[in-house]
């Protein structure tokens, strides 16, 4: 009995000193591991919304290379889509004209639109062989032909939806056409492929490497081998930053996407209406 | 013979505690700098010692800055010869709900002494469920994935990589 008890108490003994050099093993181990957590550094400050002000024209000063006659100016406004008809044929006279056009607000009921007659507070104004433009409070709007499923006799045009001119100008987006892809987030994929551009191991933009035909990128006026270095003034300088653009683009009502290319940078402005 | 078996029995007691003392939470954050490296940050987690059980509860996860969700409760189990690495409830971001299914109920990789040449994948989320094994020594990732139609369709661009057996049971296998 006495044997018995003086070995469980030798090997008690032994499991107590190998439990005190696996504890001094794990502590002198501690010496040569990190005794801090990584934590990812979230950026919350909160940044006005872009708005494309220009300081120098509330300050009455003009560019030399943005004063345009005036003729230039009515070329270069924006014209906007006019997204609730759609437009089913036209008839030109010499007096003016007509346009038979479909009004989705409506359950598309046909209307028929003379030149110069007010139809939901738009004003016909003009008829060309590819488009109507209507005015409103001095604004131009424009209905197209559907591509395909046109059932005008006049070939419809195949002539992007954005309104588009010289890169020095303001371009129109609808925001119609932006939300689709805020919504659909592989279009963005089958659309435009980009890849980060590292100087010193840092991001400092992203390249276009492929941009699909007729998408909104290419519409945008982004070419392939563009370096896209900030959006909105904001750098890109992670793919955190171009996620925040991502989720936060269906708020904004402008857009400037500054590219590098063919080392000049070059910015690309937008209205999203 | 019974010297032989008490030398056997206080080694593997030693290695038990060397496991019950090893300093889990350091190692873990030493494991965090590599997966640093690779642009894998897990942020936000509280980190438990919990005897053989390493736990992280309400893990953020972020891959290159971009946020990717949250996963509720992480726990790595190992006991030599039985070795757990457990994710359940993972939320992933919805702006990504498009290609990634938005939530992961569970997903198991176990390696047993019973199956010493697989390391063994079961899963289950939005997507379906998710059968599998890794095997180390051929270096081969097998993943089967029973999906509805519904959610073939809709994960098309994740699923691209899989193929259907004769079964109709989609099939990813990756040698690295």
């Amino acid at each position: 009995m006495n044997l018995d008890i003086s070995r469980y108490s030798k090997a008690i003994v032994t499991l107590l000193i190998l439990a005190a050099i696996a504890k001094a093993l794990s502590l002198g181990s501690i010496y040569f591991l990190k005794n801090r957590g990584i934590s990812q550094v979230v950026d919350s400050s909160y940044t006005m919304p872009y708005k494309g002000y220009r300081f120098s024209k509330s300050f009455g000063i003009i560019e030399p290379a943005a004063i345009k006659s005036p003729e230039q100016l009515k070329a270069n406004q924006p014209i906007y889509n006019l997204s609730s008809l759609e437009l089913k044929a036209i008839y030109k006279t010499s007096k003016g004209g007509f346009i038979v056009a479909l009004d989705n607000k409506k359950a598309k009921k046909s209307v028929f639109i003379k030149v110069n007659s007010e139809y939901n507070g738009y004003t016909l104004k003009e008829l060309t062989n590819e488009k109507a433009t209507f005015d409103r409070n001095g604004q131009k709007y424009k209905i197209e032909f559907k591509k395909k499923k046109s059932s005008a006799l006049i070939t419809p045009p195949s002539r992007p939806k954005t309104a588009t001119r010289s890169d020095d100008i303001i371009r129109a987006v609808s925001k119609t056409e932006v939300h689709k892809y805020t919504k659909d987030f592989k279009s963005i994929w089958k659309s435009i492929s980009i890849k980060e551009v590292k100087e010193n191991d840092k991001i400092i933009g992203f390249k276009v490497n492929s941009i699909k035909e007729g998408t909104i990128f290419y519409k945008l006026g982004l070419k392939k081998g563009d370096i896209i270095t900030a959006v909105n003034n904001k750098p890109m300088k992670s793919y955190a930053s171009a996620f925040k653009i991502y989720k936060g683009v269906k708020t904004m009502t402008s857009l400037k996407i500054t590219v590098t290319r063919n080392n000049q940078t070059k910015d690309l402005e937008y209205e999203i209406y | 013979m019974k010297k032989i078996g008490l030398i056997l029995a206080y080694i593997f007691a030693f290695i038990m505690m060397l496991l019950y003392f090893s300093p889990k939470v350091e190692l873990y954050y030493t494991l965090e700098e590599y997966l640093k490296k690779e642009k894998i940050i897990f942020s936000d987690e509280i980190v438990k010692n919990s005897g053989f059980t390493l736990e992280l509860d309400n893990s953020k996860l972020y891959y290159r800055g971009v946020y990717g969700g949250e996963i509720e409760d992480i726990q790595l189990s190992t006991l030599l010869l039985y070795n757990k690495l457990e994710f359940k409830n993972a939320y992933l971001n919805s702006a990504l709900a498009d290609i990634l299914p938005k939530k992961i109920e569970y997903l198991t990789l176990k390696y047993a002494i019973y199956n010493p040449i697989h390391i063994t994948i079961t899963g289950r989320g939005d997507i379906g469920e998710i059968n599998g094994y890794i095997n180390p020594f051929s270096k081969v990732v097998h993943i089967e994935l029973v999906v509805s139609k519904k959610q073939q369709s809709k994960y098309g661009t994740l699923l691209r990589k899989f193929k259907p057996n004769e079964k109709g049971v989609l099939v990813y296998e990756l040698r690295y």
